[in-house]
């Protein structure tokens, strides 16, 4: 029989055929598997790809503008910045000036990027500037919110396509969803198309895009991948030098001394040891560096330490760095010395610090930290209220600067008059570095709060600034007592008491006496400073009352991060804004508020804070940051490009009429600055605000004083007349800032003439008025004419740069120019210069054109360097020998811009980085 | 009509049963070894691959501004080629960052740089060769009793520009004031001592690294060299040896110790030597090894033959290469 046969084959058939399919299945899925993952990590190489292609156009853009600036100093009218910046919703929002209309940029829904030209919010790169807000701002008035606007940093604001752009970014952007050359069409909903129209073709074009297989397609239609990237530039010419980087010192063996620590960590001695007490000012100019016992560490090149991992808080003494130390027991501990801690020998001498109270803790751990010289500051979680701000420490702190040289006659951009390691490009720095800059330069008086009944049922602790007065406890307690954020005076302190002298203005108690006020609490160690009811340059509107005392009317508004009591309170009670304080001013008439739930709000918050008004240390810093902020928007006239709606009518800041203003002349009306702007090689018109010299002039005049020159006797009693800036400072935030024209209350002159003030207290407010110009201008290298001027006009200048403080008045009112070996600066002056050092963050993205959506993302954070030798520009920005606008000599010899490289270069990812725990035994 | 198979029939198709049963056996047996073979392969390209992966990340985060330590050894009998050999590459990195802690699940890292070691030690058969990374720690500590209280030390990485810094000079021995007594007893490893304390393999444990070899091309066009059998050597960009600079105690016969840029971008001068670091810094990191698998001793019939593959990599150093 034959049938078994047959069904033998059938059933061998079968089989061969399960295991076909079996192996057809498997090698599918396999190949499948292949692919899938193939995919994934392509995509992954192409994103890391388009952050390279991000980071190669940034330091093109840049190396261009450098090479194309001569006579110009970095600003945000720079290519670099308003290259890379959005376009749609840049143009957007702008159909009113209603601050109540703004719109958002890159705000999450916003209808007016639909077609994803531009970034949503980057908040996380801009959070700085973010703070900046939260906390008042550090310009008068600067109210527009974050999400409403562009501030100094844009973020990473705006995608394009590697190898497929304009050169022109700001003027000719390529939108992706529109085919080139796209009319511009008004009926259009598009706001690419009815705003501005993209009637032209990109002039690089070499596109990467890619199909399903990620295999590179010429047509558009056919690509289902495209790589993007989004560029954001920040100049750190405008932030400050953190730890200045020196030749590394042997340590001698045996038992190091401060100074073998300070030099085995490569940091620079001299600088170090000089400047450590105004880095400490600078740093604690923040609700967000409450401790900035710790900055002493930073500066030394000791690193830093957090407590968001054991609790106890930050703090320390500089007296005894690099050791902060709590000990667990029952007993509440305090940070004290590190030969204390480890019970050995204290060291002889120890440094200089002059801070040497414990700060009570009630710390349950004890924490020592050597983290070394950063490059980055990423050490806390940011949620707790005593920790430091990682992203405010970047964008106001950089080791990727060049200290400063002092030199009798300085060439070189990095060549000063001083050695302060401070020279900041004006143009460019953020509101928290100028803010930083003002007050760790004012005497801590000038930021007191000089009478207070608190009442609070908390823990509280005082900086040992003000030592007996600190308690802790956990009980109701009502004191009289004073506030004041941890701070220094600079002016008495060893490296520059020589220099200064005491008494100075703030530490003169005999000087002041009696004037405000007189009540008989008023105790040392209260030191007026005020000049009583003057109301010194009260600016037009304002409301002064007693309750100035405690909240500044927001047209007097002037940064609330810097109040001394938002700082104090800020750091006893992490739940700021606090409800059920008490304020009172303890003499007769004095004014109580009870702070509680319903105004709370009114007294304490981020938008208002607590001033001196009545100082003239309060004066001097509103006028000097007034004029930055006009010097700063003016010096956005280079961006050039209109904004809808915007009052000036090309984008151009232009100035009002200044009545009385001898400068202003015919002026009103013409561009704020003086740019080639028709490309003939001659400035369009002259400028006011174009030099270190410029803005010293303004500052002067916008204290109601004279810049001009007066023969002794004949100087004007009436204050000259201000200029002044409201709102926002950026003319591209929507409520476009109005420069306001004003007249000061009083001068120097005046109070004198009016018998408000005697001799001796014009004298001496002509010595803080000339050495403040010094500090911040005539330390410049591009100063070298400063001079003390005569505002008292009695014949005699006062500056600190002079021999024994005095100088006689020449025939002009001036005094001789200070030699430049006796200019001193105590945190830092003013540059107009080329920026050479930039922070690039960039963000490449691989896009799904049918599912709309990013599926592969690297992003890459880069310090580069443009020229870091100074070899092209000069320190006035003029050009040298080795300029090449054509950019022939790259890398021809040694004489170029062969210098300019990566510093630094890191990729930033979402991985877990927590810091895991070696023990070791 | 017969119903049966003759013997002639069963013989034959017993012969060709057998046949193929020993046919089907062989295959299997064959099938089996090529597998183990393919796998040991697959290990091998496993191995390269983590080598890759590992070493692509560390030499793309290459900080600039940070030493460059190759350290060696001929070992004990100081001779080359003799199967006691170790190389280490020691260089300064800047880690991934979190780039958005919103999204983060914990503390970001506290350094903004940490160190990462590379090292090759060679092994006489049947041991065999290692290759082991280390990245420095950000956050160790020490505890100690001092006065009744306990006090917790803690210690991150240091960043060293210098060549001459020692990478253990951040064990507390530059604490001012501290004595010898207090210093010995607190033992906070530095960051070499780290390093060290917390290597770990690259490859899997069956297999083997021999004929590693380990070098880089810098800005100048310099090739630098070592191998196990022939130690360290420095050519220029026309492939002639060059000598090690006179008095640059940074160069030696058994290592090479490069200075970092200073973070302003400040032109170097080295102490002792014409070159600056401006030239000296690595661009190309080249790394040959020879992946050995050893057979599997529960694969049947192996013959017992390694498996081995010679492997070469070349790594941009990130911010190193990356100028305009």
């Amino acid at each position: 029989m034959s049938i078994p046969r047959r069904g033998s084959i059938f059933l061998l058939v079968l089989g061969l055929t399960t295991v076909a399919v079996t192996l057809a299945f498997t090698f599918i899925v396999g190949a499948r598997l292949r692919r899938e993952q193939g995919l994934g990590d392509g995509a992954s190489l192409l994103a890391q790809q388009a952050a390279r292609s991000g980071v190669s156009h940034a330091i093109d853009v840049l190396t261009r503008d450098f090479l194309d600036s001569p006579n110009r100093a970095g600003s945000f009218g720079s290519r670099w910045f308003h290259a890379f910046g959005p376009i749609d919703t840049g143009l957007e929002g702008k159909e009113t000036n209603s601050p109540n209309n703004d719109n958002s940029m890159g705000f999450e829904d916003s209808p007016f990027d639909r077609n994803e030209n531009d970034v949503r919010t980057e908040s996380r790169l801009v959070e700085m500037y973010l703070n900046d807000r939260k906390s008042g701002g550090n310009y008068r008035g600067r109210k527009t919110p974050f999400t409403k606007g562009w501030y100094t940093s844009r973020g990473i604001a705006r995608w394009i396509e590697p190898s497929v752009f304009h050169r022109d970014l700001l003027n000719k952007p390529i939108s992706f969803h529109l085919s080139h050359p796209a009319p511009k069409d008004t009926s259009s909903s598009d706001p690419a198309l009815k705003y501005r129209g993209e009637n032209y073709l990109p002039d690089v074009s070499q596109p990467m895009w890619y199909d399903d297989h990620l295999v590179p397609v010429d047509d558009r239609t056919l690509a289902r991948f495209r790589l993007r990237y989004a560029v954001s530039v920040v100049d750190l010419g405008g932030h400050m030098l953190s730890a200045p980087q020196g030749e590394y010192v042997v340590p001698p063996a045996g038992v190091a001394t401060a100074v073998d620590a300070v030099g085995a960590a490569e940091i620079e001695p001299t600088l170090n040891e000089k400047y450590a007490d105004a880095f400490v000012n600078l740093s604690a100019q923040s609700p967000n560096m409450l401790r900035p016992w710790v900055a002493a560490l930073v500066w030394r090149g000791q690193g830093v330490w957090s407590d968001n991992i054991w609790g106890g808080g930050l703090g320390g003494n500089p007296t005894a760095f690099p050791a902060i130390a709590s000990f667990s027991g029952t007993v509440p501990a305090v940070w004290g010395d590190y030969d204390d801690r480890l019970n050995v020998a204290p060291i002889a001498p120890e440094p200089d610090g002059r801070i040497t109270q414990p700060i009570p803790d009630g710390g349950t751990a004890a924490v020592m930290s050597a983290a070394g010289r950063q490059v980055r500051y990423t050490f806390d979680d940011g949620s707790r209220a005593r920790s430091w701000s990682a992203d405010t420490w970047n964008y106001l702190m950089t080791p990727f600067a060049r200290a400063s040289r002092a030199k009798a006659s300085p060439t070189r951009f990095d060549e000063g008059f001083t050695d302060v390691p401070w020279q900041v490009n004006v143009l460019t720095a953020p509101a928290r570095t100028i803010a930083s800059m003002v007050f760790a330069y004012l005497p801590k008086e000038a930021q007191l709060l000089k009478y207070r009944d608190f009442k609070k049922s908390n823990w509280v602790s005082f900086d040992p600034v003000w030592g007996s007065n600190g308690w802790n406890g956990w009980t109701d307690y009502t004191q009289n007592t004073q506030v004041a954020h941890p701070h220094i005076d600079l002016f008495s302190s060893p490296d520059f008491l020589a220099k200064y002298q005491q008494p100075y203005p703030g530490s003169a108690p005999t000087m002041w006496a009696g004037t405000n006020p007189t009540a008989a609490n008023d105790t040392p160690p209260v030191k007026p400073v005020g000049l009583d009811a003057a109301k010194w340059n009260e600016y037009l509107g304002g409301d002064y009352n007693i309750n100035n005392w405690w909240k500044i009317p927001d047209n007097q508004m002037f940064g609330s991060v810097n109040s001394p009591l938002q700082n104090s309170i800020g750091r006893m009670y992490p739940e700021y804004p606090n409800e059920g304080t008490i304020l009172e001013q303890p003499w007769a008439g004095g004014v109580r508020i009870d702070i509680n739930d319903d105004n709370v709000g009114a007294y304490l918050d981020w938008t208002s804070g607590m001033w001196y008004t009545d100082s003239y240390w309060y004066d001097l810093a509103q006028a000097l940051t007034s004029t930055i902020a006009l010097t700063q928007y003016a010096h956005q006239a280079l961006d050039g490009r209109q904004r809808l709606n915007d009052p000036t009518p090309d984008g151009i800041p232009r100035w009002p009429n200044v009545p009385g203003d001898s400068d202003y002349a015919s002026r009103a009306g013409t561009p704020m600055l003086d740019t080639d702007r028709d490309g003939d090689g001659v400035n369009d018109t002259p400028s006011q605000l174009a030099s270190i010299a410029a803005i010293d002039r303004q500052f002067i005049k916008n204290l109601g004083e004279y810049p001009q020159s007066y023969s002794t006797g004949s100087r004007p009693i009436n204050p000259h007349t201000a200029i002044t800036i409201g709102r926002s400072h950026q003319h591209w935030v929507q409520s476009v800032p109005t420069v306001t024209v004003y007249t000061p209350s009083a001068n120097i002159k005046s109070l004198r003439n009016a018998g408000k003030i005697t001799a001796g207290q014009a004298k001496l407010m002509e010595l803080v008025l000339n050495d403040l110009r010094m500090s911040f201008f005539g330390a410049s290298g591009q100063y070298p004419s400063f001079a003390g001027i005569d505002f008292d006009d009695d014949g005699v200048v006062q500056c600190s740069g002079y021999t024994g403080k005095t100088a006689t008045a020449g025939g002009t009112g001036y005094g001789p120019i200070v030699p430049v070996d006796q200019r001193i600066s105590l945190t830092g002056c003013f540059v107009m210069q080329q920026s050479r050092f930039f922070r690039i963050i960039v963000r490449g993205q691989v896009f799904d054109e049918l599912r709309r959506y990013p599926v592969a993302e690297a992003n890459l954070e880069t310090v580069y360097a443009i020229d870091p030798s100074g070899l092209i520009y000069d320190v006035n920005r003029a050009p040298s020998a080795s300029h090449d606008p054509n950019g022939d000599k790259l890398h021809t010899d040694t004489v170029d811009m062969s210098a300019s490289r990566i510093l630094f270069q890191r990729w930033l990812m979402n991985d877990y980085q927590g810091d895991k725990l070696r023990s070791y035994p | 009509m017969k119903t049966g198979m003759t013997l002639i029939e069963i013989l034959i198709a017993t012969s060709i049963g057998a046949m193929l049963a020993a046919a089907a056996a062989a295959v299997t047996l064959n099938v089996h070894r090529i597998s183990a073979r393919n796998l040991a392969r697959l290990t091998l390209h496993d191995d390269a691959s983590v080598i890759a992966r590992t070493l692509d990340r560390s030499a793309q985060s290459c900080h600039p501004g940070g030493q460059w330590r190759l350290e060696s050894s001929p070992g004990d009998d100081a001779s080359w080629g003799t199967g006691d050999e170790w190389v280490s590459l020691t260089f300064l990195i800047t880690p991934p960052a979190r780039f958005d802690r919103t999204l983060g699940f914990g503390p970001e890292a506290r350094s903004g740089t940490s160190w990462f070691r590379l090292r090759w030690d060679a092994a006489k058969a049947p041991e065999r060769g290692r290759l082991r990374v280390s990245q420095g720690s950000a956050l160790r500590n020490v505890e100690t009793v001092r006065a009744g209280r306990t006090l917790t030390i803690t210690q991150d990485s240091s960043p060293r520009r210098d060549r001459r810094r020692p990478l253990d000079d951040n064990d507390l021995r530059l604490v001012p004031g501290i004595d010898a007594a207090t210093y010995t007893s607190l033992r906070m490893p530095g960051d070499g001592q780290d390093l060290d304390a917390y290597l770990v393999d690259v490859l899997a444990p069956s297999t083997s690294a021999e004929d590693f070899h380990l070098g880089w091309t810098d800005r100048a066009g310099r090739r630098i060299e070592w191998t196990a059998k022939t130690g360290l050597s420095v050519r220029n960009a026309s492939g002639a040896a060059v000598s090690a600079p006179a008095g640059d105690a940074g160069w030696s016969a058994n290592s090479i110790v490069l200075d970092g840029d200073f973070l302003d971008g400040r032109p170097h001068t080295l102490l002792g030597s014409p070159w600056s670091s401006g030239a000296t810094r690595p661009l190309l990191l080249r790394l040959s090894v020879t992946l050995v698998e050893s057979p599997r001793r529960d694969v049947p019939l192996s013959r017992g033959r390694e498996i081995g593959q010679v492997f070469r990599f070349s790594f941009p150093l990130g911010a190193e290469t990356f100028t305009p």
